[in-house]
């Protein structure tokens, strides 16, 4: 009896702390201020194919903001939130061969597109990257 | 005294059929399952297989499983796939081991969000430094990657601590009844 108590307190609990790590993995993100960020589209080598200078305020959602500012912007729920598949002339193929990669002031971004938190004068960048396997 | 000549099955029929059925379990719930942000029933399943059919039988369904799943999502690379076969077994070996003679759920239930932590920092090693190739982020990577541990620690914590009795008990059941047969 005691134990199926305890069971029934522990599921509880789990189940709380299960929803507040998902709403802080999954609703977390966006911009904690007011200000602009510079937005890139870039090619395989780098080239510069857009790139805009785009006002914010705070709240505002890194994924909404470059649909409103970019052209053929596609997302797909992956289930850990949205995924860019396209962005004016950069596709997804369906074999994966190349994706599009975020990178958040030069570097690798830690989180996806709806997850990341940014600042007033970051840069980031939409990047085709080609997919190389592992040997 | 005459040699005993008559050798010894290790598995039956019945064992493998049961075996590749308990797989194909397994790689269905992921499956159907996929759509959830790292939330399945794999720890909880394999820990279930664990306690019921012992470490070597658990080993062949983690075994099947892994080449299956790593086949339909592309990540069958001797590497990663050894890893993820590592971080997977380190659960089975826990229960069959240090949790033999332990039936509490809540004990089970402890230890199979231990066993999902460990395979999240098996699999820090082949992901960060080699799949993703971020060397040079790696405290980030491991900081970000914390909250999804927690997720599936929890993912298998719940369901053993709910359903781990009965299916036991259930499947304990059922392997009498087929060993009968």
């Amino acid at each position: 009896m005691k134990n199926k108590k305890l069971t029934i307190i522990l599921a509880v609990v789990a189940v709380v702390v299960l929803g507040c790590v998902l709403w802080f993995i999954l609703g977390g993100g966006g911009a904690k201020d007011d200000g602009h960020i510079t937005v890139t589209v870039q090619d395989k080598d780098g080239k510069i194919l857009a790139e805009k200078k785009i006002g914010y305020k705070e709240g505002d959602k890194l994924a909404d903001l470059v649909e409103k500012n970019f052209k053929n912007v596609k997302y797909e729920d992956s289930g850990y939130g949205p995924m860019i598949m396209e962005i004016e002339s950069l596709t997804t193929p369906a074999d994966w061969s190349s994706y599009i990669s975020i990178l958040y002031n030069g570097e690798y971004a830690q989180v996806g597109i709806g997850q990341l938190e940014f600042k007033d004068g970051d840069k980031i960048d939409f990047v085709d990257t080609v997919y190389i396997p592992t040997p | 005294m005459k040699a005993d000549t008559k050798r010894k099955v290790v598995w039956t029929a019945m064992d493998i059929v049961l075996m590749a059925l308990l797989a194909a379990i397994l790689m269905l719930q992921k499956e159907l399952m996929s759509a959830l942000p790292n939330i399945s029933l794999t720890v909880f399943l394999i820990l279930l297989y664990a306690k019921c059919l012992g470490l070597g039988r658990t080993a062949v369904i983690v075994t099947v499983y892994l080449l299956l799943d790593s086949v339909i999502w592309g990540s069958l690379n001797p590497i990663f796939t050894t890893a993820q076969w590592i971080g997977w077994m380190l659960g089975p070996l826990l229960y069959c081991t240090v949790f033999r003679k332990t039936e509490d759920n809540i004990v089970l239930a402890c230890a199979s969000a231990l066993a999902a932590f460990l395979y999240c920092w098996v699999m820090i090693v082949p992901t960060a430094l080699i799949y993703t190739d971020q060397i040079g982020t790696l405290g980030a990577y491991i900081l970000a990657d914390i909250p999804w541990e927690i997720v599936l620690a929890i993912s298998g914590f719940i369901p053993t601590l709910l359903l781990y009795e009965l299916l036991s008990r259930l499947m304990r059941k059922l392997l009498r009844q087929m060993r009968q047969i």
